[in-house]
């Protein structure tokens, strides 16, 4: 068997948890459409723009990073129950496994946020099923990338509960530091020039304004727009694979991280 | 000298395991923070009304903190059943309330711990900090954290079935309890079916509640006395609710 089939049977298992927990997931993708249909249409009522249309491609996303996360989260308990450890008693390179929960992760990601894009088109007006179906690869890509934060998490959480607080408290500031739940213009103008363009950066602000711009708003791709969407995702990506191939590591030839 | 009441042991044994976690204990007070200078900041300059959202935001902030700490007594106590701790806990020569009251303690000491500070916050950015304010306000929080707490534990049978589907009806149960109440939007604001809800969930008469005691505007809030009654009602219930099932519920059951 090569290390390129090796690998995928890794991703099977690890993407398989994600439907093992039938409940779960359904009772997670309810929590969401209530995001949607309870929140943005009451705010909605509340403000003086379309805060709906505005508001629901800001779930998507933020179902993708949670979803993403999750990985991380199964790659943490892993480690604390020795099943990485077994993984890398196996013939399979360390570096196979570090791609091999990476991917893992974008395919999570973007099966989970796809089925929130199919009813953000459902419910949307205008929305164009063919800018959604181009935008998959770009959402797993970024999946990919967000992944790769809960491969830092796992570098920096060595022991106890931390890795917990660690992935609540960075879940709760990216998304709050993203244009997922308001428009840049409102942040302008109540926070400083080096905050907005912290924001801007986000790779959850950019996955958000391509979907709001591309896929509901009607406008062509912006080659800059997509660039930067690419490049944010890679350089996370690449984070996590250098964390990854670290934690692994240590696991591999001192038996802990 | 006597020795403590067994009850009183335990709860010491509890409290000193949830806050051994200092980063768990800073998280809570980060993320009020955050949430209320970051995101109620700017959610409140996109609304248009009411106005000082801001305030309105953060007292919900403050019930929604409440029902997550319910919310992990209800889980640890599943988590201690599922790791074999319940049936330890069962064999002690303690009375099976007893052993209800002291989760209910548990839950109430950690919510005032993890509470106090914001809601000193909102009390002082609000002009409202007076002992009486603080002592109602705090008296409301300990009555929701019981019905909350004893809710959650009563549901714990569910998980003696299957945790999946126990993770499921408990995060099934505080979306409804959450999106449809008024933690976050006064019911005046609402579509006519989600205020309808909205009026059957006894989240909302706390929240409104808590809300009174800190001086907001009556006109987007409900009447203070059927708040009252309503919340009365809630502790009562759950507290028989979480009786019940620990007397007949839990004996010989693992999670699975």
């Amino acid at each position: 068997m090569s290390q390129r089939s090796r690998i995928l049977r890794i991703v099977r298992v690890d993407v398989s948890y994600f439907f093992r927990t039938k409940w779960l997931i359904a009772t997670l993708i309810g929590l969401n459409l209530s995001d949607m249909l309870v929140l943005g249409l009451v705010y909605n009522g509340m403000m003086s723009f379309n805060y709906f249309a505005f508001f629901v491609p800001g779930v998507v996303i933020a179902g993708m990073f949670a979803a993403a996360l999750d990985v991380g989260r199964r790659v943490y308990l892993g480690l604390t129950e020795g099943v990485i450890q077994y993984y890398l008693s196996l013939p399979v390179s360390t570096d196979g496994l570090v791609w091999a929960h990476i991917i893992s992760g974008g395919l999570g990601g973007t099966i989970y946020s796809g089925i929130l894009l199919a009813v953000a088109l459902a419910i949307l007006p205008h929305a164009s099923w063919l800018a959604a179906l181009a935008m998959l690869p770009m959402m797993f890509m970024l999946s990919m990338g967000l992944s790769g934060i809960a491969a830092v998490l796992n570098l920096f959480s060595k022991r106890g509960e931390r890795y917990w607080v660690f992935a609540d408290g960075l879940q709760v500031a990216f998304l709050g530091m993203s244009t997922i739940s308001y428009p840049i213009s409102v942040i302008q103008s109540v926070f400083p020039g080096f905050l907005t363009t912290l924001i801007e950066y986000n790779p959850l602000s950019q996955g958000v304004g391509a979907l709001r711009s591309w896929v509901f708003g009607g406008q062509p791709v912006a080659l800059g727009a997509l660039g930067s969407l690419i490049l944010t995702s890679l350089v996370l990506l690449a984070m996590g694979a250098v964390s990854y191939r670290h934690v692994f590591y240590e696991v591999r030839e001192v038996g802990k991280i | 000298m006597t020795a403590p009441p067994r009850i009183f042991s335990l709860l010491l044994f509890d409290l000193a395991e949830a806050f051994d976690s200092i980063p768990w204990v800073l998280y809570y007070w980060f993320f009020f923070a955050f949430e209320f200078f970051v995101y109620g900041r700017l959610i409140s300059a996109l609304v248009v009304k009411p106005d000082n959202y801001i305030f309105y935001y953060g007292t919900g902030l403050l019930v929604l903190i409440l029902f997550n700490t319910a919310s992990w007594v209800g889980r640890g106590f599943v988590e201690s059943a599922h790791e074999g701790r319940l049936k330890y806990l069962l064999s002690l020569p303690m009375a099976r309330n007893d052993l209800f009251f002291e989760q209910i303690m548990l839950g109430v000491v950690v919510n005032t711990v993890r509470l106090t500070p914001p809601l000193a916050i909102i009390m002082w950015l609000s002009g409202v900090m007076t002992p009486t304010v603080l002592l109602s306000t705090l008296a409301i929080i300990t009555l929701l954290s019981i019905a909350v707490i004893g809710l959650m534990v009563a549901l714990s049978f569910v998980a003696f079935r299957s945790f999946d589907i126990y993770s499921a009806v408990v995060a099934g149960l505080s979306a409804l309890l959450i999106r449809f109440s008024t933690m976050y939007y006064p019911l005046a604001y609402m579509p006519t079916a989600y205020a309808d809800v909205s009026l059957g969930n006894p989240m909302t008469y706390g929240t409104d509640l808590l809300r009174r005691m800190l001086g907001f505007s009556p006109s987007l809030l409900l009447d203070p006395y059927l708040a009252a009654v309503v919340v009365l009602a809630l502790v009562i219930g759950a507290l028989f609710a979480g009786m019940f099932t620990i007397s007949h519920a839990v004996e010989g059951v693992k999670s699975s």
